[in-house]
């Protein structure tokens, strides 16, 4: 699959992100914004799901360190938002790489399982420890003066998440990223041509911790707050759900499912207290009828439209191109 | 005997009351190619699982090029010098042929640590030299899991033979091949031993490929070594011809 086709959609999405606040108000820039940030937990989460075959029921664990390094930097020490959401990955990536010793040792269920339980261990002492977090009454932070603009904050959102996925864009198409296809198709034959498992698995938690991080530490100054819900394991759910709507294989796939999440919750919120539930409801029907999600299904339709006239060509021909395209660096 | 670049010694494998393999002990001579036959379920492959570190003998101990490798994981012994493949074709289905082998050249020389540098185009032409050898260079873009059966088994034969092993244990290397696909197969075999000195420890149940192909035959019967000769002394051999040839003649 050609990098132009995947990095395309981006870009335009992208110049539309940036022009938005000139052609919507000011709740629909907070909705934008809500947005841009769940998209980036969801793309973080399918660096383990979609490129490493790893599916953990615990990345919220990460979201939501990243969300009270911010706060509680801000509100025990009084540092900035800005320096706050610098540590929040490197917190959020020590943490991974203490969990993940652990459960990269598991696979498939007994891996989702663990990362699950790690991740509720972490909710129960945020969620508890009233003279630290606040428990459940939150850790209140502010941003900057700078900062508290809707637009100001979206654009700096923009910016971060802008960085970060485009991290992942070369994630996915570099050696590491080679190792970690090879990893999901088949672990076995990697670990006998001379990869070490173990540690590839580890590498990824880490980095997909450390972004969701990123996306954690951007929430709590949108929301002025730091709540324990945000490590729930519900929280949890929201990725796995988004990644599955959106399609695991595509690159966007995540993306597509948070704009959906985002959209639903924003529109069922308003009717019903259970937006999980019409948003639950919403991917099963998608998994039965496009099991490959919205972008894979667009993608594979795409194909096929594209192939119609391919007999016309011959086959030398589009052999000669395929080298070509292989051996473009 | 001290020239052997694998030697086992005394090595078992229990599984519960199971015995697959009782006190086995082997010479892999360097630079030969050696055959492993015997009826199924003779602990063939448990063998080779053995030596790949895919299970840990139950006793017994096995050395590389003088070096214990028990215990190691699969891909430190790759990085000692042993390749394999498997019985059951063992590749990456949803990539393309050329990122199966690129992958297999990556990960022998330690190339995949990069998260930034593009695996596109990496080592290109050590990948496709590799799938010239097996005559695979035109279906590169193809995803692997769509070849049939004998192109998978090409395609694995040349991820085992990336970043040129030592030694290579090969698990029924020609099965469910066609005879054109065999003979080529088992002639890379013959060449990359005689050009590159590639030591081959391989099992196979095409007994005329095994005494064409290999310097020296080790039949192995319920877990146990038979007996261990240069083809023309096993062929002779009464125990060999009851147990084993006699059975293959009908099947």
């Amino acid at each position: 699959m050609g990098w132009r086709r995947e990095a395309a959609p981006l870009l335009v999405l992208l110049a539309t992100m940036a022009a938005l606040p000139f052609l919507v108000g000011e709740s629909d820039v907070y909705l934008a914004n809500d947005f841009l940030i769940t998209a980036l937990f969801a793309m973080s989460f399918n660096l383990l799901l979609g490129q490493a075959g790893m599916l953990s029921f615990g990345h919220a664990a990460f979201y939501g360190l990243g969300a009270y390094t911010v706060a509680l930097l801000y509100s025990k020490l009084g540092v900035p938002i800005v320096p706050g959401i610098l540590a929040a990955p490197l917190v959020a990536g020590v943490m991974a790489l203490a969990i993940g010793f652990f459960v990269v040792r598991l696979e498939g269920m007994y891996f989702a399982m663990l990362s699950l339980s790690f991740a509720q261990l972490i909710f129960s002492v945020v969620s508890s420890w009233y003279s630290f977090t606040g428990g459940d009454n939150g850790l209140p932070v502010s941003p900057p003066d700078w900062l508290l603009p809707t637009n100001a904050y979206y654009y700096f959102t923009l910016a971060v998440v802008s960085v970060c996925i485009g991290l992942l864009f070369l994630v996915r198409r570099s050696t590491f990223g080679a190792a970690l296809a090879a990893i999901r198709e088949n672990p076995q034959r990697a670990a006998y041509l001379g990869l070490n498992v173990r540690v590839y698995q580890l590498a990824a938690f880490v980095l997909a911790g450390a972004l969701a991080g990123v996306a954690g530490s951007l929430r709590s100054p949108l929301q002025q707050m730091a709540f324990p819900s945000l490590l729930y394991w519900t929280q949890s759910a929201d990725p796995v759900l988004m990644t599955l709507a959106g399609g695991v294989g595509a690159f966007i796939g995540p993306i597509v499912g948070a704009a959906l999440f985002v959209l639903l919750t924003f529109v069922v919120t308003s009717h019903t207290d259970y937006p999980l539930f019409a948003f639950g409801a919403v991917v099963l029907v998608l998994v039965l009828f496009l099991p490959k999600g919205i972008v894979g299904t667009v993608e594979g339709w795409w194909d096929r439209r594209r192939a119609k006239p391919a007999p016309a060509t011959p086959p030398q021909a589009a052999h000669a191109a395929a080298q070509q395209e292989g051996s473009r660096p | 005997m001290t020239d052997a670049v694998l030697e086992l010694r005394g090595v078992s494998k229990t599984f519960g009351p199971f015995k697959a393999v009782t006190d086995m002990s082997l010479s892999v001579l360097k630079g030969e190619i050696h055959a492993l036959i015997g009826p199924n379920g003779a602990g063939k492959s448990t063998l080779l699982n053995m030596v790949a570190g895919g299970l840990p003998p139950s006793a017994g101990e096995i050395l590389f090029a003088g070096r214990s490798i028990v215990g190691l994981p699969p891909h430190q012994i790759v990085h000692a010098g042993i390749a394999r493949s498997f019985q059951i074709t063992s590749i990456f289905p949803k990539l393309s042929v050329i990122e199966n082998v690129r992958i297999a050249l990556m990960a022998r020389q330690g190339r995949c640590r990069s998260l930034f540098a593009p695996a596109a185009g990496v080592m290109q032409d050590d990948a496709l030299a590799l799938l010239e050898q097996v005559h695979m260079e035109r279906d590169l873009d193809r995803p692997a899991g769509e070849l049939a059966a004998g192109d998978r088994k090409r395609l694995e034969f040349a991820m085992a033979l990336a970043g040129a092993p030592e030694l290579m244990l090969l698990d029924e290397p020609t099965a469910g091949m066609s005879p054109e696909e065999r003979s080529l197969v088992t002639a890379i075999i013959r060449k990359i031993n005689a050009t590159r000195g590639v030591t081959v420890l391989f099992t196979e149940h095409d007994i005329d490929m095994v005494f064409s192909t290999a310097h020296r035959i080790t039949v192995m019967h319920q877990g146990s070594k038979l007996t261990e000769g240069e083809p023309a002394a096993v062929r002779a051999n009464p125990r060999v011809r009851e147990l084993y040839l006699g059975e293959a003649a009908h099947a």
